[in-house]
């Protein structure tokens, strides 16, 4: 089976706030120094289920990724977990949340990329979390989508069956190949890195393309281009004050929060 | 091209009955509508029972219902339900189509943006009108609830998903009255594509999550799933229910359906106990609209006491059941 799984560079989503500042087009957030960037970890959960469809089924796994030259870290990071090739995409000016632009490239993409059975995602990026990629890809691509994904188990005649979280559950659904599948972080715990891998991403070359080597519809892209536009975009101010109960032991401090729910009538 | 402005929602259905945002839903329409001198419309597609739904969703606020009711959407697959909508879209022409930022809402809208070349913003807590421009400005999260993004739209529809609890719910009014407008449409069989096989529910027993008046949590700091049992009799005791942050998922302590946070449940309790959790934005972002917050963490360092309001910093094995032998 050969997958396809977009990836996304993003900064370390657990870096505290104090860290983020605005840019000075007031349109973006960025990072001081020190944040380490990070691939976004839903998309780390699709290329761990990527690797394993390929272990038990055989076939290949590309990495896809969008952004400036620093984004193919995200690319490097699944070659050395496992994938077999990998292909970015040069942003070109792309501001930040527009996913229907970054949907339409990443399918352009795809579709240079030719055969494939699977195309895998996470189900939102780290950064922005709008989780609208995958949809609006699949959309895009014509091919049929199941989003939000805990387990993708692969039957015969090229078919999938796969759990699709609900409110109150799971849906088992079949799904046809090729098809595009966003996946949630109860699917798998991704792997690290192991030396095998590493020596062979090593050696792996990197294409990179533009827009004008994925055939680009201008108009469609310049009518997508226009669709959101950010009013402001800002930090803003968190002060809640933390009562931290007194006492000597943890004990002493449990009674003291049993005493002073009760007199605020919380509990 | 209608001429009034019209706001359409979609109301989702649960289980057969109206999901709870429609409540929420209902309200926001309504106070922009009246911010753009339009109306509130209502969007139900229902495998059965269209009659009584729709005069409910004209009891929760909405001027018109548009139904579609057809014994195939008796299961919500997302591929017919994308169809119908993006017919109903194309005939009423909406200035804005909202949809709860549910799991089932998250999936449709960024299909139907595609389709109809639209503006989508997801996940939306606030939304409010310019008064000069008359544009619709949506606010968003991002980083985690580190910043937040107001958005406009440069077409209609605009398509947006809301935060559910992030508005008060309206309240139902069995006096009012509406229009139900029975809408036909068509399914092209050959979008049908994945074939649901069955559906499973994972509840534990007890009230949902998002409906608890306490919340007990638990973390990384609890270790092992064993240790959820101090949490779960805490829990009892006050009324409440167990659920977690998303690393006590990812270790298989609890099912997902538990999951407090950005990609879990949202839950506003009147008392959130943060136990062993440190505090990522992720997690914040589903207990922050908690009345009360209270951490008990070992590391006093922790994020999370930047963001409770009551803290003990100390070990939750000590801490718990201290506290169990006072509320019992």
């Amino acid at each position: 089976m050969n997958i396809i799984v977009c990836v996304k560079l993003i900064p370390d989503p657990e870096a505290p706030v104090q860290h983020y500042r605005i840019d000075s087009s007031g349109n973006r957030m960025e990072t001081v120094q020190g944040v380490k960037p990070v691939v976004s970890p839903f998309d780390e959960n699709a290329v761990e289920a990527a690797l394993q469809i390929k272990e038990s089924h055989g076939g290949k796994v590309t990495v896809l990724t969008l952004g400036p030259p620093a984004s193919q870290e995200a690319l490097k990071r699944a070659l050395r977990m496992g994938a077999d090739d990998a292909v970015h995409i040069e942003r070109a000016g792309i501001p930040e949340p527009s996913p229907h632009i970054t949907a339409y490239l990443l399918a352009k993409a795809i579709e240079k990329i030719g055969s494939y059975d699977l195309v895998l995602c996470g189900r939102q990026a780290g950064d922005w979390d709008q989780g609208q990629v995958g949809c609006l890809m699949a959309e895009c691509l014509g091919i049929a989508c199941v989003s939000i994904v805990k387990n993708i188990e692969v039957v015969g005649n090229g078919s999938l069956r796969v759990q699709r979280l609900t409110e109150d559950g799971y849906e088992l659904m079949e799904v046809p190949t090729p098809s595009l599948l966003t996946v949630s972080n109860e699917i798998n715990l991704p792997r690290l890195t192991n030396v095998a891998a590493m020596l062979k991403a090593a050696k792996v070359k990197i294409p990179v393309w533009s827009k004008e080597d994925i055939a680009v519809d201008t108009n469609l892209y310049e009518s997508l281009e226009s669709l959101m536009h950010i009013e402001r975009l800002y930090i803003p101010e968190v002060s809640t004050e933390c009562h931290i109960m007194m006492g000597e032991t943890a004990e002493d401090q449990a009674v003291n929060l049993v005493k002073t729910l009760r007199n605020q009538k919380i509990i | 091209m209608t001429s009034t402005k019209e706001i359409l929602f979609f109301a989702q259905l649960s289980n057969g009955a109206l999901h709870r945002n429609v409540l929420e839903l209902s309200a926001l329409s309504r106070s922009l509508a009246d911010k753009l001198g339009g109306t509130v419309s209502a969007l139900l597609v229902s495998g059965s029972n269209g009659e009584v739904l729709s005069n409910e969703l004209i009891s929760c606020g909405a001027e018109k219902v548009y139904l579609v009711e057809d014994t195939s959407f008796k299961q919500p697959a997302p591929e017919s339900y994308v169809q119908a909508i993006e017919q109903v879209c194309r005939q009423v022409e909406p200035e804005l189509f909202l949809l709860g930022h549910t799991l089932h809402g998250v999936d449709l809208a960024p299909r139907l943006a595609w389709r109809l070349k639209a503006p989508l913003a997801t996940d939306c807590i606030e939304f409010a009108v310019d008064v000069a421009s008359k544009k619709i400005l949506a606010t968003r999260p991002v980083y985690g609830s580190k910043g937040l993004a107001v958005m406009t739209a440069s077409r209609r529809p605009f398509i947006a998903t809301l935060r559910n609890k992030a508005i008060s719910p309206a309240e139902k009014d069995e006096s009012r009255i509406g229009d139900i407008i029975p809408i036909k449409i068509n399914i092209d069989p050959a979008q049908l594509r994945i074939k649901l096989i069955d559906r499973f529910k994972e509840e534990a027993i007890g009230p949902k999550l998002e409906d608890a008046e306490v919340v007990v949590s638990g973390g990384r700091g609890l270790g092992k799933a064993e240790n959820f049992a101090l949490l779960e009799e805490l829990a009892k005791i006050l009324g409440g229910v167990v659920g977690g942050s998303r690393v006590a998922v990812d270790n298989k302590w609890l099912p997902s359906t538990r999951q407090v946070g950005l990609t879990g449940t949202m839950v506003s309790p009147r008392l959130y106990i943060a136990v062993g959790i440190s505090g990522a934005t992720q997690h914040m972002a589903g207990c922050s609209q908690s009345k009360h917050i209270v951490a008990i963490n070992k590391d006093p360092e922790a994020p999370i006491f930047k963001r409770a309001h009551f803290g003990v910093v100390g070990d939750f094995k000590q801490v718990l059941p201290t506290i169990i032998g006072m509320c019992k």
